[in-house]
């Protein structure tokens, strides 16, 4: 066994070609890690038995073929993708006795792959939250400190990478959800273009704005995995029918833009951290210049008008009739619905469907969601009209390293205020490029004390091929994502 | 000739009245923008939103929603000041239209398989709660 935790996928995959390692060393490897680690919370299923299973299927292959894509490679799912005969819980009551009679697209291509999934990991309730404190199934650590939030939605996948339970992970992103918990997690995570991974099997939250997405320890990984996601699927209609991410290879010099609306509201030493990593990005060749993005700050309140608009209306399904929880006793049909849905939907949930049926309803659709439809244009064509200008852009991903427990909640003597829209706040960076359907990606480059600060890249339409190159080229030339939390960091077990 | 109804104003369909936000509403009517109201949502107001919803809240929730609520309006009021006159709304982040295929039969329904997963049927139906008398 001379392989550790916190291989990259591009080391364990020479490591398996090369028969130093095999895939049930592997899987017995994390697998032992994952339970050492509980205290993360960072799955809710783990899978034990077939991953062991399919570790040895994969070393026979191996063997008989050599090692070939992801085979013998251990990877973990969001629990937000369909895994027939392993619960898909979305980290909701709701779903909690839900078997998928299906895999979501995702989860069967890298399956065909040969990659050998663990387990589910933990996540915010139906991808609604940014700090992993609404799930069902408890909130998830940040391994970096124990009292902060991994970010959300996917913080599960975020923690599990970063802490070396698993070398990658899926994860998706609606407003933000792979690449805020990247950033709090010090991992790199890709939001592909709006399009780019098939949206099949992967449970609904916000359809115009959710994308599937990979979660690893380098941009080199999230290249491998995107290759093996990526892809027109029949199964889902607004899946694009577009080449390959293709490998620039050696590049010309980039002009990458710097949006001055993202560099308000910083907390403490970030702008620091982050100028740091603009003379990287020029020492790398590449020329930056300040560029606008005028809508910036309609961003946050047009996504949470519209993605709560099409969270009412795609979680309309839950009614306790086909699958799901179902209420006890019902005394009439709607009785049988309502109660079902109430006593299983989690308050932020709850929340964001009363929010997008208040926007939705008569009289407010124009003010609210119409308009909202308008601002994403706006918002949009800032980004069109600046990538004439620009290759790429370069901004903080997050205003602030992860933070603690309880953000917005304020304890005074009279009671508890719950204020929801602070957490909401946190997106204000990671939204935009959402409402434009823009590949995105977060990797880490630096620190505010003891916590990872992460970058975020955003490019054109399908131009994942030159935001890959450029956080290739960051990693070559920095280490920031090969430092793995204290706690967590020694080998094997 | 056949007239529809004129839709209800947002005073009457939420029960907005005057009060807390009278600055925004000033603000509305001076200004350009195509509505007057701003006001706190009321109990009622919840209840319709909660019946919509297909969701039953209890006393202390409702209160709480009302408030998360309120705060949450406020947040996504501030697309309301920029005018947006000309700009057709954006359904689809690439702009794409719906692709169609041939319309040719290609999935079948395994209804047993997909029915393991229900917590009450019987012989290949669903149970609910009886709706007609």
């Amino acid at each position: 066994m001379s392989i550790g935790p916190f291989a990259t996928i591009g080391q364990i995959r020479q490591a398996l070609a090369a028969g130093t390692v095999s895939a049930v060393e592997l899987v017995d490897q994390y697998l032992q890690r994952i339970a050492v680690a509980a205290e993360l919370n960072s799955f809710i299923t783990i899978c034990a038995e077939s991953a062991l299973a399919n570790a040895k299927r994969a070393d026979a292959m191996i063997a008989r073929q050599g090692a070939r894509d992801l085979v013998g490679v251990p990877i973990a799912h969001k629990d937000i993708f369909c895994t027939a005969g392993v619960p898909t819980t979305c980290a909701s009551n709701m779903l909690a006795n839900f078997i998928a009679p299906y895999d979501a697209t995702v989860v069967a291509k890298l399956a065909a792959a040969g990659a050998v999934m663990l387990g589910k990991t933990n996540m915010d309730e139906f991808a609604m939250g940014s700090s992993n404190e609404t799930s069902h199934f408890g909130p998830v650590a940040n391994p970096w400190d124990g009292n902060r939030v991994p970010g959300g939605s996917s913080g599960g996948s975020a923690a599990a990478v970063a802490a070396g339970l698993v070398p990658a992970a899926t994860g998706t992103d609606t407003g933000g959800s792979i690449r805020q918990p990247a950033a709090l997690c010090g991992i790199s995570g890709l939001k592909p273009t709006y399009g780019r991974v098939s949206r099949y099997g992967m449970v609904a939250f916000a359809s115009s704005f959710d994308q599937g997405g990979p979660m690893a320890r380098s941009a080199a990984d999230l290249r491998i995995l995107l290759h093996h996601m990526e892809g027109h699927d029949r199964l889902d209609s607004t899946s694009a029918a577009v080449g390959a991410t293709g490998d620039l290879g050696d590049h010309d010099a980039l002009t990458i833009g710097i949006p001055a609306e993202y560099w308000c509201g910083l907390e403490g030493d970030l702008t620091r951290v982050l100028e740091e990593a603009v003379r990287e990005v020029e020492r790398l060749g590449h020329r930056c210049r300040d560029i606008s993005l005028p809508h910036t700050r309609f961003a946050v309140p047009a996504y949470y008008v519209v993605s709560c608009a099409e969270a009412s209306a795609n979680l309309a399904r839950y009614d306790g009739v086909r699958y799901g929880y179902r209420a006890g006793n019902p005394a009439d049909i709607q009785d049988l619905y309502r109660r079902s849905r109430s006593e299983a939907f989690g308050t932020e949930v709850k929340r964001r469907i009363l929010t997008g049926t208040y926007t939705l309803s008569v009289g407010y659709y124009d003010a609210y969601y119409r308009k909202a439809q308008c601002l994403r244009r706006l918002i949009r064509q800032d980004f069109l009209d600046a990538f004439e200008q620009v290759d790429l852009m370069l901004a903080p991903a997050t205003p602030s390293p992860a933070f603690e427990r309880g953000l917005g909640r304020k304890e005074t003597a009279a009671d508890q205020l719950d204020d929801p829209t602070v957490m909401y706040q946190h997106d204000v960076f990671t939204v935009p490029a959402s409402l434009a359907g823009l590949p995105a990606l977060s990797i880490p480059c630096g620190r505010l004390g003891h916590l990872p600060v992460g970058l975020q890249l955003i490019g054109p339409h399908f131009a994942e091929d030159r935001l890959l190159a450029l956080a290739e080229a960051f990693q070559r030339e920095t280490d920031w994502h090969l430092r793995t939390p204290p706690k967590f960091a020694r080998a094997p077990v | 000739m056949f007239q529809e109804p004129p839709a209800p104003t947002i005073h009457e369909e939420f029960g907005r009245t005057k009060g807390k936000r009278a600055d925004r509403s000033t603000r509305a009517k001076s200004g350009s923008l195509p509505y007057t109201w701003t006001m706190p949502l009321d109990a009622d107001a919840i209840d319709k939103l909660a019946r919509l919803s297909a969701l039953d809240l209890a006393a202390d929730e409702r209160a709480q929603v009302q408030i998360d609520l309120e705060r949450i309006i406020e947040l996504v009021d501030a697309i309301q000041a920029v005018d947006t006159a000309g700009v057709e709304p954006l359904a689809h982040p690439l702009d794409g239209v719906q692709p169609l295929r041939p319309d040719q039969v290609t999935e079948t329904v395994d209804r047993d398989r997909y029915q393991r997963i229900a917590l009450a049927v019987r012989d290949g139906h669903y149970l609910v709660p009886r709706v007609v008398e």
